[in-house]
């Protein structure tokens, strides 16, 4: 054997904890990008879903996002090993390696290391794509085989991305013997504390806090601050205060661990009464000393927490959004058009479907013209877009079958406007003008917008305008049309059947009806009904409630499913990494733990002290995440809804178990090392 | 009476084919308030003999008295107990925790004790005083002298007010004065609070301050000799028996 290839395989061997952690973190990498890029590839998953859902580019774009933090998370690892490594390649060197054969054993070494990481995460990732896609198909009720194939098109493009990250840490890695000096690869400091609080220091602490608490009063008064945008931005950029909130929650979560946490500590070290009791001087001192060296990775696992909490209230959110939804698409079992309402009969007689009640409400559509004031003397240029009209009553009547309706009342001069829920966010910020043909409809005052449209609002071409029973009489429209809701009998027995006598009516169901603007000024607009030709404005003729039960069930599961996938796995592999790089900081550390034997601490003792200062490690990340994570929670009510409190309190419940888990498995481990080395 | 017996230990390394004897059945007593030098060449025994008598480390046969309890039958914990009330460390290396300062690495074995702030403080003041250490007990490890630093190991192995002190080569790694000024504490310690003191080392200089020294070879008692007259004089003595014994290594 060469000589190089010796000395390569005998540093392998002697710094096998520091390579073990490379290679797991590595293994980590692999399987869960290669997974998930299996699922995004694979069709029967894919296709098999009844709704129309962006499966997978969603899950390609996590494949993505997954990589990024991948390829930050496994530069990290390789920093943390290589630096170890330091005084072992000032040896060869001194020994006369020359550089560039050091360099090239660098080289080597890493990128076999890659590529072992690389076997070991395909082979691990292509099981687990199965179990994966499985319980995806599971989240989203499809059954459907799932006989996965390794995807050749996923394994490619993993190994070839794989060994671009490979290459580019095994040309960082080699590159080191020519950045540094020998002297400087002696001299690397082995932990030993040297604080110094400058007042920069001190200064950036209290930065932090800033950098906390402002995203804090963003997130509280996230309704409000919306439409102040609008003020020098010219629209409600709340997409622009979320991205705000992360990057300011991104730096303070990082001057948190670098500058503040190190002086409360420090402070706390001062406070004797506290401190000179039993271990808790070690454990504060170790856990002192752990938090500087991994501030990095801790703010890291800090923000990985606070981004899985925070998708998990975005799931509850989801979850509560989802059943409104449900209710608000599909009030009633079934609704039809007048156009298709024999055929909705016929076929709920064909299956025995008796029924319980129905409720007829009668539209009318008209053109509108819409503008936005500008200043006071402009506006935009104005556009035609048609609206439909309801009477009072008719609306009122529509609650019989419609528990979610709030009751309305209004005078002959007054209207009330449905509109969907973020396209009220404009009409908050903007000043619209409406006009009309009809006089009598002009002279309306609208006294409230409303978000919930009475037979779901997939049934209307656009917005909804309630009027007193007088004015829906006088309003002229040559296009009109019904939509009859019917409740059934036993409907939980049809809902959970299997029987997909819906196809007849889901046939229905995906049609649907197009409406046909002719003229271009506001009073020869003229709209008609088409079947065919498609348009702008359409809406949909028959509505079944289970089969949008279903897609709702399908979209959440799909989404809940994703969320929680990526927020374990990235949580999980942080902690495993924590728990590795503890494990590798011991054997620094032993010293320590001999000499307190020597000075008669017992093993008990020993171990509370490990405990304390894992505690400690573990805890801090958690508190900070949960925090940040509690944030977001009125962000999702104002944005969204009211999240769904019982599945916040399962999914953080489900999280801290777990995170406890891994806590209470590497103190155990910990422990067991020291007590069984001394 | 004696305060320490060595009674016929004997300490075997290794299974089966690759034993080695250390320790070879080695008895001895040690008075109350006496100051013990161990000497021997390398892989002679004493930093074994030092560790069993410290109850870091247990005989494979034979048994120590301490202060007439026979330590070698305690557990785990009652031996940790043991130590921390009445025994003191010294190592060459000092052994002291790079993330404490100077004070927090004095008071520790207080703090393990959970004694009150107050006596901790107090007693940290007088041995601060005594061993010249006020001015650095806020810094770490690494921010002061060598001597410092063994200073601080001192007052970190006799805060406790052990009855009992093991030092194991104390002054390898200090320069003649720092070297100097510890023996000089070491031999006040000894006489002014009557601690009795057992030190491994093979210079003949640092074994010069004992009062009797053990000779050690090949994991038994080879020779002892007994100060009775100037330093000086007994240095000689120590440097003939080193000659007689085959040398020691400096």
């Amino acid at each position: 054997m060469k000589p190089l290839a010796n000395i390569v395989l005998k540093s392998v061997r002697r710094s096998f904890w520091d390579y073990l952690i490379y290679v797991i973190a590595s293994s980590i990498a692999v399987t869960v990008y290669f997974s998930f890029l299996s699922m995004s590839f694979n069709k029967e998953l894919t296709q098999n879903s009844r709704v129309e859902l962006p499966i997978s580019v969603t899950l390609q774009i996590s494949s993505f996002l997954i990589l990024i933090f991948i390829a930050c998370f496994m530069m990290y690892t390789n920093l943390f090993v290589a630096k170890r490594r330091e005084k072992e390649i000032a040896v060869y060197h001194l020994l006369g390696v020359k550089k560039s054969q050091i360099a090239a054993m660098l080289f080597v070494e890493n990128l076999i290391l890659g590529n072992i990481a690389l076997m070991i995460g395909l082979a691990v990732g292509a099981l687990f794509s199965k179990l994966f896609a499985m319980i995806l198909l599971r989240a989203m009720v499809i059954t459907a085989d799932t006989n996965i194939i390794v995807s050749w098109r996923s394994l490619i493009n993993t190994v070839l991305i794989f060994n671009v990250i490979f290459l580019v840490m095994s040309v960082i890695n080699s590159s080191i013997i020519y950045r540094k000096q020998l002297i400087s690869l002696f001299t690397h400091n082995d932990g030993a504390s040297n604080e110094h609080f400058g007042s920069f220091k001190r200064l950036l602490a209290i930065v932090s806090l800033f950098l906390i608490g402002v995203p804090l009063y963003l997130a509280v008064n996230f309704e409000e601050l919306g439409p102040i945008f609008n003020i020098w931005l010219r629209r409600n950029d709340y997409l622009l205060v979320i991205v705000m909130i992360a990057v300011m929650i991104i730096l303070g979560t990082l001057l948190v661990f670098y500058c503040l946490i190190p002086i409360l500590l420090r402070l706390m070290q001062k406070w004797h009464h506290f401190m000179y009791r039993g271990g808790r001087l070690l454990a504060f001192s170790n856990l002192k000393g752990n938090l500087r060296q991994n501030a990095v990775m801790l703010s890291l696992m800090t923000l990985l927490i606070m981004f899985s909490l925070s998708a998990f209230i975005g799931m509850a959110t989801l979850y509560s959004y989802a059943q409104k939804t449900i209710d608000q698409v599909a009030p009633a079992h079934f609704i039809t058009d007048n156009y298709h309402l024999a055929t909705v009969k016929k076929v709920l007689k064909e299956n025995q479907l008796e029924i319980k009640q129905q409720v007829t409400g009668h539209f009318k559509i008209i053109p509108m013209r819409t503008s936005v004031q500008l200043n006071q003397k402009n506006s935009s240029k104005p556009k035609i877009t048609p609206i439909t009209i309801m009477s009072e009553s008719d609306y009122n009547r529509a609650r019989r079958i419609q528990d979610g309706l709030e009751s309305i009342k209004i005078k002959s001069d007054e209207s009330i406007m449905i509109l969907h829920k973020l396209a009220r966010y404009q009409i908050d910020g903007e000043k619209q003008l409406i006009h009309f043909d009809q006089e009598s409809l002009n002279q309306l005052k609208i006294q409230k917008y409303q978000s919930i449209f009475p037979y779901g609002e997939t049934h209307y071409v656009k917005n909804l305008m309630i009027v007193d029973d007088k004015v829906y009489n006088g309003v002229k429209s040559d296009t009109r049309y019904n939509l009859t809701a019917i409740d059934i009998k036993k409907y939980q027995a049809f809902a959970q059947s299997e029987n997909d006598f819906g196809h007849k009516l889901d046939d229905q169901a995906k049609e649907q009806t197009y409406l046909q603007l002719t003229g271009t000024s506001l009073e020869n607009t003229h709209y008609n009904f088409s079947a065919q030709s498609k348009s702008r404005y359409h809406y949909q003729n028959v509505g079944v409630r289970k089969q949008v039960a279903k897609n709702v069930t399908q979209l959440t599961g799909f989404f809940i499913y994703v969320t929680c996938f990526i927020s374990i796995i990235l949580v999980v592999a942080t902690c495993s990494i924590m728990m590795l790089q503890q494990m590798v900081d011991l054997r620094q550390n032993q010293k320590t733990y001999s000499l307190m034997q020597s000075l008669g601490v017992t093993n008990k003792e020993i171990r509370r002290i490990v405990y304390q200062q894992t505690a400690g490690l573990f805890l801090i990340p958690v508190i900070l995440g949960s925090i940040e994570a509690l944030f977001t929670f009125n962000i999702y009510v104002a944005l969204f809804d009211l999240p769904n409190i019982n599945v916040i309190i399962f999914f953080w419940g489900t999280f801290y178990a777990m995170y406890y888990g891994l806590f209470l498995i590497t103190a155990h481990v910990l422990n067991r090392i020291i007590n069984n080395r001394n | 009476m004696a305060f320490i017996e060595v009674d016929h230990v004997k300490k075997i390394y290794g299974m089966k084919f690759n034993r080695s004897t250390a320790i070879d059945n080695i008895s001895f007593v040690i008075d109350p308030g006496e100051f013990v030098g161990i000497m021997g060449p390398s892989g002679a025994g004493k930093t074994t003999l030092l560790n069993i008598m410290s109850t870091i480390d247990k005989p494979t046969f034979g048994h120590i008295k301490i202060d007439n309890q026979d330590v070698t039958q305690y557990d785990e914990k009652k031996l940790s107990e043991f130590r921390r009330q009445k025994l003191g460390f010294i190592f060459q290396d000092f052994n002291l925790l790079n993330s404490l300062t100077i004070r927090e690495n004095i008071i520790l074995p207080l703090a393990l004790d959970k004694l009150n702030v107050a006596t901790i403080e107090e007693k940290l003041a007088n041995i601060a005083t005594v061993l010249n250490l006020n001015t650095i007990l806020e810094r770490f490890p690494n921010e002061v002298s060598i001597g410092q630093q063994q200073r601080a190991a001192v007052a970190r192995a006799i805060i406790t007010e052990p009855k009992m002190l093991f030092a194991d080569e104390p002054t390898g790694s200090l320069d003649s004065k720092a070297a100097t000024e510890l023996l000089q504490y070491l031999t006040d310690v000894n006489e002014k609070q009557k601690m009795t003191l057992m030190m491994v080392t093979h210079d003949a200089f640092t074994a010069s301050y004992c009062k009797r020294i053990i000779f050690i070879k090949d994991g038994h008692v080879f020779a002892e000799i007994r100060r009775d007259g100037q330093r000086k004089d007994f240095f000689q003595k120590i440097i003939d028996m080193q000659a007689a014994i085959g040398g020691g290594e400096q």
